[in-house]
């Protein structure tokens, strides 16, 4: 599974649709479910999913399916390089 | 990477057939397996999936939530536990902040909404900020003073409350502060703030306790439980009033259901236990009675404290029993000659050892005691054995024990499943009534006669008019006895409160003594004087006392006693049910014939001779005082 679908599994469970229903153009302005908490919620389940911390700054950001997979993306490359660095000192 | 959290799409299509189908029970299951208590996810699609579905009003649960802070965010989560509970929940969430309004105003939402329960989620800096947040700005002896304002603001409330709804109040208790001001020297030079919410959560107890259904949630327990550093998330704090962790919710929505257990009366009586790699460690046919794990090193250890902790659940009330495949002589042997066992074999209230399944085993101990299969926890390491129950017998609780013994106990006590709202005298003894009664059967098998059991017994039967502090107990049992019971009518405290008052009911209650110990008031007997004959209602015997011609005193005392007044005749009525199979010869047997004309009316003439006492009981009569 990409992590694409893993996300739109996630989005699509907060937001009580189909994942099928996600796509590149879901957001907070063309969907309705979307709201402030939902947008919360996305966050909390999307780092359980992943088992990462995102902070509110980026979690301000997080308005759309494209964002949540782009904040995420980085996320996890910044942890990979951060990962690497601590076995390159140990 | 994690993907444990990643649905599992059988078991939700499982699920959603079963819900589908309208089977509750079984969507309850698949909810509950598919659902751990950090699966935030998991809860949502279940929450999502209720949502959708129809439901009679009659059975479901109002809960209503007053925060001071965001506590939507645990909705689908309460929802999506106490449903695995099989408990289908509405939910009234009140705004932000909004507590004490909806209180006060006698119509607010609140109320309309008409709840069952209602939980007052509000942070101890709410009722005390000053200790929270300025203790170092008060002076010392301040302190108990404003946690008493505290205290009082909240007994208002509770006050208040009481006056617009009989809900059951779920109160949460106050989280004492994390990094107190003083740091390490907290409490060195007097009360210290920690101390000081610690007083204030005392002092919530004690409101509690003296308000009717009125309960204190152990916040500051819950929360240690799970760590502080886990249970809150400073950045939701601050961004969205949201301080519990999204992953804990399904723990705090967990605490709540064990008093929604408790308050729909789902509270479960009976844990039935497994022997090998549950009670001890290895396999007793194998390793002999001294031979299993069980003693001061691990993982003997770790079964001994569980023992430990099982027979704290049967001092509270909980009935215990087992289900074992095993040899019978093995395991009296152990009982006999292993003396690390914390359980002793009078502590089993019913024991099913043998080479069945355990299916079977588990109704026959609820035959034997009497108990719902839906009142029942088994318990066992084996996951086919628990696979089988669950399948079989859906309605009893499985508890599938992990590998290691030094998590069983969590494993067990974890959901409150054993947990009530109260404690009475009758729950502290009732592990003892039952297996007195086991002592008495076993007794009966090694008497050679019936009637040297009965002497055997040493048995005192009293019986005495219903006086209004035997009257709780007298509705009690017209509501719950089911087997000896000739007619089943039920009845309430003010209904038998009436016939008190009216000379021509004799309602008598019936008390019963044997040499194992006192079993109370058992058994019921309400008539009433017609011109010429005396006519019984109710006769009924607890289930505990039967077979023990308990009955025939009671009747030949009432015989006697309408002889003396000079009636001729008492007339009885068996009016059958699928379960009062135990009396529907109760008349014959005591030489009442039946009426010609209703089957169900049967008649004894007391002109001459009546029946006569059972030689071998002591009967007792008590006079109206």
């Amino acid at each position: 599974m990409t992590l694409e679908e893993r996300v739109r599994g996630v989005v699509a469970d907060v937001l009580d649709l189909r994942p099928e229903e996600i796509t590149a153009a879901t957001s907070k302005t063309t969907t309705e479910a979307w709201d402030s908490l939902a947008q919360i919620n996305i966050a909390s389940a999307v780092e359980e999913e992943f088992d990462i911390e995102f902070t509110v700054d980026e979690i301000e950001v997080m308005t759309s399916f494209t964002t949540v997979v782009a904040t995420l993306s980085r996320k996890l490359q910044g942890r990979g390089a951060a990962d690497e660095g601590a076995s390159v000192r140990a | 990477m994690t993907i444990e959290t990643t649905s599992d799409s059988a078991s939700r299509e499982r699920f959603l057939a079963a819900l589908t189908a309208g089977d509750l029970a079984v969507a309850a299951l698949e909810a509950r397996s598919s659902l751990n208590a950090a699966s935030t996810r998991q809860a949502k699609f279940i929450s999502h999936a209720l949502r959708g579905m129809r439901r009679s009003k009659e059975r479901v649960f109002r809960l209503a939530l007053l925060s001071s802070f965001s506590i939507e965010f645990s909705a689908d989560a309460i929802v999506a536990h106490a449903f695995s509970e099989g408990i289908l929940v509405d939910l009234y969430i009140a705004p932000f902040d909004q507590y004490h309004q909806q209180i006060v105003d006698p119509t607010s939402e609140l109320y309309r909404f008409g709840p069952n329960a209602v939980v007052l989620a509000v942070e101890g800096d709410r009722w005390m900020p000053k200790i929270y947040h300025d203790y170092l700005g008060i002076a010392p002896s301040e302190g108990p003073a404003l946690v008493a304002g505290g205290i009082g603001q909240i007994a208002e409330l509770v006050a208040i409350f009481r006056q617009h709804s009989d809900a059951a109040l779920l109160v949460h208790g106050f989280d004492p502060p994390h990094r107190p001001a003083l740091g390490i020297i907290d409490g060195r030079t007097g009360l210290g703030q920690v101390a000081l919410i610690n007083r204030a959560n005392e002092q919530l107890q004690e409101l509690c306790r003296t308000s009717a259904d009125v309960y204190a949630i152990d916040y500051a327990r819950l929360v240690a439980r799970a760590g502080v550093e886990r249970w809150y998330d400073d950045r939701l704090r601050y961004y969205a009033r949201a301080p519990i962790a999204a992953s804990m919710l399904g723990e705090l929505a967990r605490e709540y259901v064990k008093y929604l257990r408790a308050l729909t009366g789902q509270t479960k009586k009976c844990l039935v236990l497994d022997l090998d790699n549950t009670l001890w460690g290895g396999i007793l046919g194998e390793l002999g009675p001294n031979g299993v794990a069980l003693g001061s090193d691990y993982p003997g250890n770790a079964f001994l404290a569980f023992q430990h902790a099982i027979l704290e659940l049967r001092r509270r009330g909980t009935i215990l029993a087992i289900a074992s495949k095993n040899n019978p002589a093995d395991v009296e042997e152990l009982f006999e000659k292993n003396e690390s066992m914390v359980l002793k074999k009078e502590h089993f209230s019913a024991i099913e050892v043998g080479w069945a399944d355990k299916a079977s085993a588990l109704s026959r101990i609820a035959a034997t005691l009497n108990i719902g299969l839906e009142h029942i926890v088994f318990v066992d390491d084996n996951p086919a054995e628990c696979a089988l129950v669950e399948q079989i017998v859906p309605a009893v609780r499985v508890i599938c024990l992990p590998d290691q013994p030094e998590r069983y106990i969590d494993a067990l006590l974890r959901d409150g499943l054993f947990d009530g709202l109260s404690l009475s005298a009758e729950d502290l003894e009732r592990g003892d009534l039952y297996a007195r009664r086991d002592q008495a059967e076993a007794a009966r098998r090694r008497s050679s006669s019936l009637e040297d059991f009965y002497r055997d017994l040493a048995m005192t039967v009293t019986l005495a008019p219903v006086t209004p502090a035997t009257l709780p107990r007298a509705a009690q049992m017209t509501q719950k006895t089911n087997q000896f019971n000739v007619t089943t009518l039920r009845f309430g405290e003010a209904q038998l409160a009436a016939r008190l008052k009216d000379a021509n009911w004799w309602l008598t209650t019936i008390d019963v003594k044997d040499r194992f110990g006192n079993h109370g008031i058992t058994g019921l007997l309400m008539s009433r004087l017609h011109q010429d004959h005396v006519e019984i209602e109710t006769f009924l015997l607890s289930c505990r006392v039967i077979g023990r011609t308990v009955e025939t005193a009671a009747l030949a005392r009432l015989a006697r006693r309408a002889h003396m007044l000079g009636l001729k005749q008492v007339k009885g009525r068996i009016v059958p049910t699928s379960k009062n199979m135990p009396v529907r010869d109760l008349y014959e047997r005591h030489g009442f014939r039946r009426d010609p004309e209703d089957e169900t009316v049967w008649w004894l003439g007391i002109d001459g001779a009546v029946p006569r006492d059972p030689e071998w009981l002591n009967i007792v009569e008590k006079e109206a005082s």
